[in-house]
C-alpha cells in the first residue's frame, strides 16, 4: 500500500512542476507570447516516461464534442498523430473536449504541456485556435477543415483576414474526390435517379455535393440527384429515413456526406440487399456493408496530419492555408473496391483523374461555380 | 337549492380549501423546500456530499486507469492550483450558477423550471445577434445586448408561466417542449444558410463587436467583467428571495399556495413572476457566454449548462449563496478535468460521472437526512410527522 | 359497567407506573405519570393542550420511548418499539389527524399493510369485506365496506379510524379526540359506538378537553396538568344527568385542568352599530345560492350548518378567493365585489382559517415569517421602499407572540414546532393585530384546549365590545349559541334560517341544518331587527 501511495507521490510532483512551469509562462507571458511555448518546454523536460528514448516529441491532438471513437474525424485525425508517434517517434496525446467553453482551455494545456505540435479538427474549433495560436506564435498547430485567421478584415469579408502564421489550416479539394466518385456513380447508375443525403450545409459538404454533380452531368446527363440535409451531422436515424426515401423513389446509388449519421444509410442498403448502391465519404467504409458499398469519395485527414508532423521534423513545416487535392494526394476514391469497377468505369475515372491533376478540367467548389459548370468534351 | 337528505353526507362541490384542484395544499416542491433545512445544516450537508463524492471517486479514478491521489491532484492543480486554473474555474462557474440562480428562484416559488437550458440558448442568440449585428457605442451596446438576453430568456419562461397559471398546465411538460423548441430555432437561424449566420463560422453568428464584449480583467487569463455580473447577481437574488415581498410571496406560494390565496398572494401572479425571473437570469447566463467568452453565438456552445443548473441548485439548497457555492465546485470540476486527462490520462467521461455522483448524494443526504430526521424525533419524542405531514409537539411548552 | 363480576381482584388492562418523558431541549412532558385503566371500561383523559395527555398516550401505542417508568398490560410488562409493537399486544391508537386513504374503500384501507390473500396469491378482498361488515354490524359502526372514503362524512370516517384498529384486533382503543370535527349528531352516533365497544368488553381510553362529553361518556377520568396527574374521578350515573352533582363534577375538573377558576361566558347586551358586511343576493354562480346577509359592528354573527354546505364557500365569496357571479358585497358601506383579495383584507377583513396548517399558517416558514404573513405589502414592514425589514418583522412576530401568549422559544423556529393551541394563537393574534373592521372565524376554537378556547373567545368578545363585526362560522352549536348575537343556519349553500339564541334550542338548528327550514323557503333576510 505504501509503495503504491509512493508512486502515486511522483506524478503528483510532475503535475506540480508542470504547472508550476505553465504559470510561470503564463504570468509573464503578457505582451510576450513566446515564454508560454518555453514553460511548455519546461514541462516537456519534466515529462521523461514517456519510455521513448530517441526522441521527446509530443503530438498532441484536442477533440472536439463528438470525442475518440466517433468513428471520423477525431478518429482519424487521431490516426494521423498516432502514425506520427510511430514512425517519427515521441508520443501522443489526446485532450478531449466536453464543451464549446473547453476548447481554449485544452488547447492552451496542450501548448503547455510540450506539445511539438497540437491539431484541432472542424469549424467549430478554429475560434479557439486562432486564440491559442496567437497568444503562443512559437507553437505549432494543425487545423483541419477550417481556416485559422485573425478576423481583422472587413466584418462579413473573410478573404481579407491574416491567416495565422503558425497554423497550418488544412482545407481539402473534396470536390475532386466527388467528381471521381461521381464518374463511378453516372456509370453505375441503372434507373438514373441517385440520392445525396448531407449532414449540414457547411462548405466542405457543399463541395462534395458540387463534385459529385458536375461529374453527373459529364459522363451521364440524363441522371436526377435528389439533395436532402439532414440538419446534424450525428443523426443515423434520420439519414436512414431519408436514404430509404430515395431508394423508395427509384434511386439506385445513395451518397452520403452526414458524419457518424451515414451509418444510417449503410444500414437502409443492407436491408435491401444488393443492388441498392451507398457511396460514402472521407474513408472506404466497405466493411459496413459489402455488397451495397460503392466507393466513397475520401479525403486524406490522417495523412495531411502526418505530412503536417513530418514537416516539422525536418524543419520545412509552414503556417497558412494549405490545400490538398488529387494533385498532392489529398483527396481520391476508395482503393479497396476500386479494382472490382467495370475496367470502363475504371478507364473513366483515370481519364478524368489525369485531367484534373493537369488542371485541364476545373470542378466546381460552389454552388455558383456548379451553375456556370460546363462539362468537358470527351 | 334544496337541502341533502343525508346530513352526513351533505358536502357540496368543494368543501375542501378553495380552488384546490389547481393547486394542491402542499406541492411536491414544497415538500422539497421543506426538506432543505437552515443554513447550518446545508453547509455540513454540503461538505458531505463532496466528502462522499470524493471517496466514491476513488474507483472511479482507479477504472480509468489512475492512481487516485495522482488524480485528485491534478484535479485540484487544473482547478484552483495557478492563476490560470482559477481563472477557468471562474469561468465555468458562471453559467453553472447564473443557470443555477435560474432554477432555484423558480423552485422557491413551487416551479420545476427545466427549460432554463431553452432560456439560456435564447439569451445567448439574441445577445449575440444584438452584438453583432447592431452598431452602438461601447458601453450601451453591452447593456443592450445583456438587457435583449434578459428579456428574451424571461419572454421564453413566460409562456409555460400562462400555461401553468391560468391553465394548470405543469411546467415540467411545458419547460422541457420549449426547449426543443428553442434548439430548433437556434438550428435554424445560425445553420448555413440561415438567418443569422456567420460568413466564416457555419452553425455560429458573426463576431459580437468589441463594443458589445465583456472585456477580460485578469490578463492573461480569459477571465472576463461577467463575473462582476455574475457576483451582483448572486447577491440581488438573495436579496430578492429572502429581503423583498415579491420573493417572500414566492416562497409562500411555493410551500403554501392556499395560504397563499387567502393573504392576498395571487399564485398565478406570483408564477408567472417567478418564471419571468427565472427566466432572465437563464437568459443573462447565455449572455454571459456569449459575449464574455465566445465572442459569438455558437449553437453548440451550451453542452447542457441548464440542466446542469438543475443540479447546482440542489447541491446548494436553494439559496443563493449556496448555489454559487456549489457552482464553484462544479466549475472546478469542469476546469480541473483538463489537466486530469492531459496528465493523469483520465477521460472526460470520468468527470461527467463524477458530476453525477455529486448530484446522486445531494439528493440522497436531502432524503437522509429526512429519514435520519424523522429517527431522531422518534427517539427524542418530538412531535412526530402526522400523516397530514404536521408536527405536534404537545407537551413541550418552552 | 364492566367487568362486575371479576371475583379476584382484576388486574387493569393497562397500568402505566412513572412515566417521565423529558424532550431534548429538557421539556419535560410528563413527570412521573401513574395511570390504571380498568378493563372493560371508558377511561377519559383530560387536559390542556401541553398537559402531557398526547405524548403519554404515544408512549403507550409506542411512538415515543419514554425516560423513565413502565407499561404493564393486564399485569404483563411490555416494552414498545414502535406502534407494531403496541398493536401487536392489541393497544389500538386513533390520531387526530386522519390516516386513511380517500380514493379507497373501507375494505381496501383496513387490509391496508395486511393484505390477506387466497391460496393463489390474489387479494381476498370480498371475505375481508364480510368480516368487516360483520364488525361493524357487531358494534353499531354502519358502515359500508365497500363504500369509497372519500364519499364518506367526517363522522363515518371517524368511525372507519375506530374499526380500523379493532379489525387489527385491538382490545384496548385509544381516542385522541375523536369528536373534535364532529356534528353534536355525529358526536352522538360516536358515543354509541364507544358504548357498544364497552358492553363488548374493550378498553377505551378517551383523550378530550370536552368537559360535558367527558362526563357523558366515561366510567373514570384523569386529569392531567404540567405532565402530572393532578386528580382523579369516578364518574356514576348520578353526574350524567343535569343537576347540583353533574355542575359539581364540570366545575371540579375544570378547576383540576386549568389551575383556577374559569370566568363564565359572556353576557351582555346586543346594541349593534352600523353594518360592516352586507351580502346582497351575493353568489359563486356555483355552490351558493343568492346569499342576502350582513354583519353589523358590534355583535357576533354565528354561521351554524353541517360541514360542507356552502360555509367554506361563502367564507371565499367574502375574502374574494371566490369569483361573484352576480349580486354585491358591502365592506363598510364600499362595494368590493370585484376587490381582490389583498384590497379587502387592508380594507379591514380578518380571517381565522379553519384548517390553520394549510390556509392560515406555512408550516416550514419561521414563526417571524409567518407573522408577516397578509400584511406582506404594507409599506411598515419595509425599508427604504422595497426592502423587508427583517427587524421591524421579527419585532412585530415578538410582540404577537407576548401579547397572545404563544409559546415558542423564538420567533425563528419554524410554525410547524408549535402545538396546534400556539399556532391558533398565532393566527389569531395576526388577524387581531389587522384590528378588522370584520373579522371572518372559521372553527376558530376546534382543537384548542379549554385555555386557549377561552382565550379565543374573549378575544372574540372583545372585538364585539369594541365595535366590530365578527362572523363565526362553527360546527359546535354550543360555541354558536353561547357566543352569537345572532345565528344563521345554512344548509345546501342557501340560508334556511335566521334566529336570536334566545328563540331557538341546538334541537332546532340541528333540524334546520339537516333538513332546511321547513316553514319558510328560500333565502332568509337575517338582518336582526
Amino acid at each position: 500500500m505504501s509503495v503504491r501511495r509512493l508512486r502515486g507521490v511522483v506524478p503528483l510532483l510532475v503535475v506540480f512542476a508542470l504547472v508550476a512551469a505553465a504559470c510561470n509562462g503564463g504570468g509573464t507571458g503578457d505582451g510576450n507570447g513566446g515564454n508560454g511555448g518555453n514553460g511548455g518546454n519546461g514541462g516537456n523536460g519534466g515529462n521523461g516516461d514517456t519510455g521513448n528514448g530517441e526522441a521527446d516529441f509530443i503530438w498532441f491532438m484536442v477533440t472536439d464534442q463528438a470525442g475518440l471513437g466517433d468513428k471520423g474525424f477525431n478518429d482519424l485525425a487521431f490516426a494521423g498523430v498516432s502514425q506520427a508517434a510511430d514512425e517519427l517517434g515521441g508520443e501522443a496525446r489526446v485532450i478531449e473536449s466536453a464543451e464549446q467553453a473547453q476548447y481554449v482551455p485544452n488547447l492552451s494545456q496542450a501548448v503547455s504541456s510540450g506539445a511539438t505540435m497540437t491539431v484541432g479538427v472542424g469549424f467549430l474549433i478554429a475560434d479557439a485556435v486562432h486564440e491559442v495560436a496567437a497568444a503562443n506564435p512559437d507553437a505549432k498547430f494543425v487545423l483541419i477543415d477550417a481556416v485559422s485567421a485573425d478576423n481583422a478584415g472587413t466584418p462579413e469579408d473573410f478573404s481579407d483576414d491574416i491567416p495565422d502564421q503558425n497554423v497550418q489550416s488544412v482545407l481539402f479539394k473534396e470536390h475532386e474526390g466527388a467528381f471521381l466518385a461521381g464518374v463511378i456513380a453516372g456509370m453505375t447508375t441503372e434507373t438514373n435517379q441517385l440520392g445525396f443525403v448531407g449532414g449540414i450545409e457547411i462548405p466542405p459538404v457543399v463541395r462534395f455535393l458540387t463534385g459529385f454533380q458536375s461529374a453527373l452531368e459529364t459522363v451521364n446527363p440524363e441522371a436526377n440527384v435528389e439533395v436532402a440535409y439532414v440538419g446534424s451531422f450525428n443523426d443515423p436515424a434520420r439519414v436512414k429515413e431519408v436514404t430509404n426515401g430515395y431508394y423508395d423513389t427509384g434511386a439506385d446509388v445513395v451518397f452520403e456526406v452526414a458524419g457518424a449519421g451515414g451509418l444510417g444509410s449503410y444500414e437502409a442498403a443492407k436491408e435491401r440487399g444488393p443492388g441498392f448502391w451507398v457511396m460514402g465519404t472521407d474513408t472506404c467504409k466497405d466493411q459496413l456493408a459489402p455488397e451495397n458499398f460503392l466507393t466513397s469519395a475520401n479525403k486524406d485527414v490522417s495523412g495531411s496530419v502526418f505530412k503536417a508532423a513530418q514537416q516539422v521534423v525536418d524543419g520545412t513545416f509552414q503556417g497558412g492555408v494549405v490545400s490538398y487535392g488529387l494533385a498532392e494526394d489529398g483527396v481520391g476514391v476508395c482503393e479497396n473496391t476500386f479494382g472490382d469497377l467495370p475496367q470502363e468505369v475504371q478507364d473513366a475515372v483515370n481519364l478524368y483523374s489525369d485531367m484534373i491533376r493537369s488542371g485541364e478540367l476545373v470542378v466546381p467548389a460552389t454552388l455558383e461555380e456548379l451553375e456556370a459548370f460546363t462539362p468537358p468534351a470527351g | 337549492m334544496s337541502a341533502p337528505k343525508d346530513p352526513g353526507n351533505g358536502r357540496l362541490r368543494s368543501a375542501g380549501p378553495p380552488d384546490s384542484a389547481l393547486l394542491p395544499a402542499t406541492t411536491w416542491s414544497g415538500r422539497l423546500t421543506d426538506a432543505l433545512g437552515g443554513p447550518l445544516r446545508n453547509a455540513r450537508n454540503f461538505a458531505l456530499v463532496l466528502v462522499a463524492a470524493l471517496v466514491a471517486g476513488i474507483p472511479l479514478l482507479y477504472a480509468a486507469g489512475s492512481d487516485p491521489l495522482n488524480g485528485y491532484g491534478a484535479l485540484f492543480e487544473g482547478s484552483i492550483g495557478s492563476k490560470q486554473a482559477l481563472a477557468e474555474t471562474l469561468v465555468s462557474m458562471m453559467p453553472l450558477l447564473l443557470g443555477g440562480l435560474a432554477v432555484a428562484v423558480a423552485f422557491q416559488a413551487g416551479l420545476f423550471n427545466i427549460g432554463v437550458e431553452g432560456q439560456l440558448l435564447m439569451g445567448g442568440l439574441v445577445a449575440g445577434t444584438i452584438g453583432a449585428k447592431l452598431d452602438l457605442p461601447a458601453g450601451i451596446h453591452v447593456l443592450v445586448a445583456v438587457a435583449g438576453a434578459m428579456l428574451a430568456g424571461g419572454l421564453w419562461a413566460l409562456i409555460p408561466a400562462l400555461l401553468k397559471a391560468f391553465r394548470g398546465v405543469h411546467e415540467v411538460i411545458t419547460t422541457i417542449m420549449l426547449n426543443y423548441v428553442a434548439f430548433s430555432v437556434s438550428r435554424y437561424l445560425v445553420k448555413p444558410g440561415g438567418l443569422l449566420v456567420s460568413r466564416t463560422q457555419p452553425s455560429a453568428t458573426e463576431l459580437v463587436a468589441p463594443s458589445a464584449g465583456l472585456p477580460r480583467i485578469w490578463s492573461p487569463t480569459r477571465l472576463h467583467a461577467g463575473i462582476f455580473i455574475v457576483v451582483v447577481a448572486v447577491g440581488f437574488m438573495w436579496y430578492l428571495v429572502f429581503r423583498t415581498s415579491l420573493g417572500y410571496r414566492f416562497r409562500v406560494v411555493g410551500r403554501n399556495p392556499v395560504a397563499a390565496r387567502f393573504h392576498g398572494i395571487s399564485p398565478p401572479r406570483a408564477i408567472v413572476q417567478a418564471m419571468l425571473v427565472s427566466g432572465a437570469f437563464a437568459g443573462l447566463a447565455g449572455a454571459n457566454e456569449v459575449l464574455g467568452l465566445h465572442h459569438r453565438y455558437f449553437d453548440q456552445f451550451s453542452p447542457g449548462y441548464g440542466f446542469d443548473a438543475i443540479g447546482v441548485a440542489l447541491l446548494g439548497s436553494l439559496n443563493p449563496i449556496g448555489v454559487a457555492a456549489a457552482a464553484f465546485f462544479f466549475g472546478m470540476l469542469r476546469s480541473g478535468s483538463v489537466l486530469l486527462q492531459a496528465v493523469a490520462g483520465v477521460s472526460r467521461d470520468m468527470i461527467s460521472a463524477f458530476s453525477g455522483l455529486v448530484v446522486g448524494f445531494a439528493a440522497a443526504v436531502t432524503l437522509v437526512d429526512r429519514i435520519l430526521g424523522r429517527r431522531r424525533r422518534m427517539r427524542t419524542g418530538e412531535g412526530l410527522p402526522s400523516p397530514a405531514g404536521v408536527t405536534t409537539q404537545e407537551g413541550a411548552p418552552v | 359497567m364492566a367487568g362486575p363480576d371479576a371475583v379476584q381482584a382484576p388486574e387493569p388492562a393497562v397500568r402505566l407506573r412513572g412515566i417521565w418523558k423529558t424532550y431534548s431541549g429538557g421539556v419535560q412532558a410528563n413527570r412521573g405519570i401513574d395511570l390504571a385503566v380498568r378493563a372493560g371500561s371508558i377511561h377519559g383523559l383530560l387536559g390542556e393542550n401541553g398537559a402531557g395527555k398526547s405524548t403519554l398516550m404515544k408512549v403507550l401505542f409506542g411512538l415515543v420511548s419514554p425516560t423513565r417508568g413502565g407499561i404493564e398490560l393486564s399485569g404483563r410488562k411490555v416494552r414498545f418499539g414502535s406502534p407494531a409493537d403496541a398493536l401487536e399486544a392489541r393497544v389500538g391508537m386513533v390520531q387526530q389527524h386522519f390516516s386513511l386513504i380517500p380514493d379507497f374503500t373501507v375494505t381496501q384501507n383496513l387490509i391496508l399493510g395486511n393484505e390477506p390473500t387466497t391460496r393463489f396469491g390474489r387479494l381476498a378482498l370480498r371475505a375481508a369485506a364480510a368480516r368487516i361488515q360483520e364488525l361493524s354490524d357487531r358494534y353499531g359502526f354502519r358502515i359500508d365496506p365497500n363504500a369509497r372514503v372519500a364519499d364518506m362524512s367526517v363522522g363515518a370516517r371517524q368511525r372507519v379510524e375506530i374499526l380500523k384498529i379493532l379489525h387489527r384486533g385491538a382490545e384496548v382503543l385509544i381516542l385522541d379526540e375523536p369528536t373534535a370535527a364532529l356534528t353534536p349528531q355525529e358526536s352522538a352516533e360516536l358515543h354509541g359506538v364507544l358504548r357498544t365497544l364497552r358492553e363488548q368488553g374493550r378498553t377505551v381510553i378517551f383523550i378530550s378537553h370536552k368537559l360535558a362529553e367527558v362526563i357523558d361518556l366515561c366510567d373514570r377520568v384523569t386529569v392531567l396538568r404540567d405532565g402530572e396527574v393532578v386528580g382523579e374521578r369516578e364518574i356514576g350515573p348520578e353526574h350524567r344527568g343535569p343537576g347540583p352533582d353533574r355542575d359539581a363534577v364540570e366545575r371540579d375538573l375544570a378547576r383540576m385542568m386549568v389551575g383556577r377558576d374559569l370566568p363564565a361566558g359572556p353576557g351582555r347586551p346586543h346594541a349593534p352599530g352600523a353594518p360592516v358586511l352586507i351580502l346582497s343576493g351575493a353568489t359563486d354562480g356555483g355552490a351558493l345560492a343568492p346569499i342576502d346577509m350582513e354583519v353589523r359592528g358590534g355583535e357576533i354573527v354565528g354561521l351554524a350548518g353541517v360541514e360542507g354546505n356552502g360555509q367554506n364557500e361563502l367564507i371565499e365569496l367574502i375574502l374574494g378567493i371566490r369569483g361573484c357571479a352576480s349580486g354585491r358585497i358591502l365592506l363598510n358601506g364600499t362595494d368590493v365585489t370585484r376587490w381582490p383579495v389583498d384590497r379587502r383584507l387592508r380594507a379591514g377583513i380578518g380571517h381565522i382559517a379553519e384548517d390553520r396548517q394549510s390556509a392560515a399558517l406555512v408550516m416550514s416558514m419561521p414563526v417571524a415569517e409567518n407573522a408577516l404573513l397578509g400584511y406582506q405589502n404594507q409599506p411598515r414592514f419595509h425599508r427604504r421602499g422595497r426592502w423587508l425589514s427583517v427587524q421591524r418583522i421579527r419585532d412585530f412576530a415578538a410582540e404577537l407572540v407576548r401579547r397572545f401568549d404563544v409559546r415558542t422559544p423564538s420567533v425563528r423556529v419554524t410554525a410547524s414546532s408549535l402545538s396546534g393551541g400556539n399556532q391558533q394563537k398565532l393566527v389569531v393574534g395576526r388577524e387581531l393585530a389587522r384590528r378588522p373592521s370584520l373579522i371572518v372565524a372559521a372553527q376558530p376554537t376546534r382543537g384548542l384546549d379549554l385555555a386557549a378556547t377561552s382565550f379565543v373567545h374573549e378575544e372574540l368578545d372583545e372585538l364585539r365590545a369594541d365595535g366590530r363585526g365578527v362572523l363565526l362560522v362553527s360546527l359546535d352549536l354550543t360555541e354558536i349559541m353561547t357566543l352569537s348575537d345572532r345565528i344563521l343556519v345554512v344548509s345546501g349553500g342557501a340560508m334556511v334560517g335566521s334566529a336570536r339564541p334566545s328563540e331557538v334550542d341546538e334541537e332546532t338548528l340541528g333540524l334546520w341544518m339537516t333538513r332546511g327550514r321547513t316553514d319558510r323557503t328560500g333565502s332568509v333576510e337575517a338582518a336582526a331587527t
